[in-house]
């Protein structure tokens, strides 16, 4: 428990205590915010896919995949992005804060997650709305407080321009995997979504030109 | 004498062998029972786009076919003209007759589609070709694209991320979002888009094939594929990674669990040691 109020703390971008700066700690940190936004995400799925026992059943590992997957892939292409930019953040520093956003943004899903079964229960139409407003917070949230915990982290006399770099990388890597990765898992909600059909799908959306006409 | 009868019966040989020519000519032209002055001409196509819809028996082909402004004129003129298919129809594919578009047959295979003004929509002719999907699951994409140079549009999203994989061989290469015969510059495809309306689309899905092309191949042929049956490759080495990763984040919390504990116990203690000499209580209290 103590753990869940430290990373919490860290995710609202509080100071890191001193007994819990050391590496190993950080470390031990960085592996638990992952674990427990894993059994979040596995809330919310079930939340989501409350209205069909299958669907429910499978969600409990489909969205942890999505989550844990969009991070596997992102990661390294923020640690690059990190290490090219030159900027004079800690390695730790911006792990915690990526970790601690997906913890915080998984966070709300699981808060929102008896709302949306609830009103997937009772609801037509608000309950396929929570459910996509709740990622779509989610992931505002968890945006926010990476930013604001990579920030607040920086060594004195650093820039914070210099370190938007590594955090819009990783961020925009996440982004485009969980697209993706939503589709290939897809579905987890009982409706179709825009989601549903991947990037492709969006684009195609997006890009569909009205008709020029014919000469 | 015997030159008479000698030349006499060269004559007869000549006629007999010229006799034979105009019946064996007279019999090739003899399928549309008409007089070959008298037959329609083919339609010239500027482009032409193939819609399928799924149905239980195979696709429904909803096929535009846009002439050039010549061709449409002759028919709005009261001609009649063929639009000619690059490929005759084949066993188990049908094509729906409508107002002023009928079928034409050769050798008990339609071959074409007879336009009068009628069935004249502007310059576009339409029509619908039922096509029954083959055994192993394989669709015919040949079945309605008209003869020709013209840049045709084969349209193979089949809706909810269905889609008709072509077999693109020496014919065909893929693009990105399209596949088109190798060499097609984006002008032409724009071209095409723009005569046929077809909405520029990103997904793949359209297919972009020029009748002579189509014939010189002796047809295309496609499978339908679901989004479903995309993504299982990829859904399976995802699992495994993900069965991966789990596992090694439970493996390094265990690791880390003991190393957290002493760092953070030294780091406990060296704070109340410093409190310590500071004067203060253990703890931080004072």
């Amino acid at each position: 428990m103590g753990t869940l109020v430290t990373l919490i703390d860290i995710a609202c971008g509080r100071p890191i205590p001193a007994e819990d700066a050391g590496r190993s700690r950080r470390l031990q940190l960085v592996v638990f915010s992952l674990l427990a936004s894993l059994a979040f995400a596995a809330a919310w799925g079930l939340a989501a896919g409350s209205s069909s026992a299958g669907l429910a059943v499978a969600n409990l590992y489909k969205v942890p995949m999505v989550v844990l997957m969009s991070c596997a892939f992102a990661a390294p292409a923020g640690l690059l992005a990190w290490r090219l930019s030159g900027t004079r953040v800690r390695g730790s520093d911006l792990a915690l804060g990526f970790t601690g956003g997906v913890f915080g943004g998984t966070l709300v899903l699981a808060v929102l997650a008896p709302l949306v079964a609830l009103y997937y229960h009772s609801s037509a139409w608000a309950g396929p709305v929570l459910g996509i407003g709740s990622v779509g917070l989610a992931l505002l949230t968890g945006t926010i407080m990476f930013v604001r915990g990579v920030v607040r982290r920086l060594e004195p006399g650093t820039q914070k321009r210099t370190v938007l770099l590594p955090v819009a990388v990783t961020l925009g890597m996440q982004l485009l995997t969980l697209v993706r990765l939503a589709a290939l898992a897809s579905p987890i909600f009982p409706e179709r979504t825009i989601f549903g059909g991947g990037i492709d799908h969006l684009a195609q959306s997006s890009h569909t030109m009205p008709a020029a006409p014919q000469e | 004498m015997d030159r008479i009868i000698v030349r006499s019966a060269a004559v007869r040989i000549l006629f007999v062998v010229i006799l034979v020519l105009v019946a064996l000519a007279g019999s090739a032209h003899a399928a549309p029972l008409q007089p070959a002055d008298a037959r329609p001409s083919d339609a010239r196509l500027a482009g032409a786009l193939f819609t399928p819809t799924r149905t239980n028996e195979g696709i429904d082909w909803s096929a535009h076919w846009v002439l050039t402004p010549d061709a449409a004129a002759d028919i709005e003129g009261g001609a009649k003209r063929v639009v000619r298919f690059a490929l005759p129809l084949a066993d188990g594919e049908s094509l729906e007759p409508t107002f002023g578009v009928v079928p034409v047959l050769e050798g008990g295979h339609v071959v074409g589609v007879l336009v009068d003004r009628a069935g004249l929509d502007s310059r576009t002719v339409r029509a619908v070709v039922h096509q029954r999907a083959r055994r192993d699951g394989t669709i015919r994409l040949d079945a309605p694209v008209g003869a020709g140079s013209a840049l045709q549009i084969i349209d193979g999203d089949l809706g909810a991320g269905t889609r008709l994989e072509v077999e693109t061989g020496r014919l065909l290469e893929r693009g990105v979002g399209h596949v088109a015969p190798p060499g097609t510059s984006h002008a032409a495809r724009e071209e095409a888009r723009r005569l046929t309306r077809y909405g520029a689309r990103v997904t793949g899905a359209p297919l972009y094939v020029r009748g002579d092309d189509v014939k010189a191949a002796s047809g295309l042929s496609a499978t339908i594929v679901t989004a479903r049956a995309r993504g299982r490759g990829g859904w399976v080495a995802l699992g495994v990674i993900f069965t991966a990763l789990v596992g090694a984040l439970l493996f390094a919390m265990r690791k880390l669990r003991h190393a957290a504990s002493v760092e953070r116990a030294d780091a406990l203690l060296a704070a109340d040691l410093d409190a310590l000499e500071g004067g203060g209580l253990p703890g931080g209290a004072r």
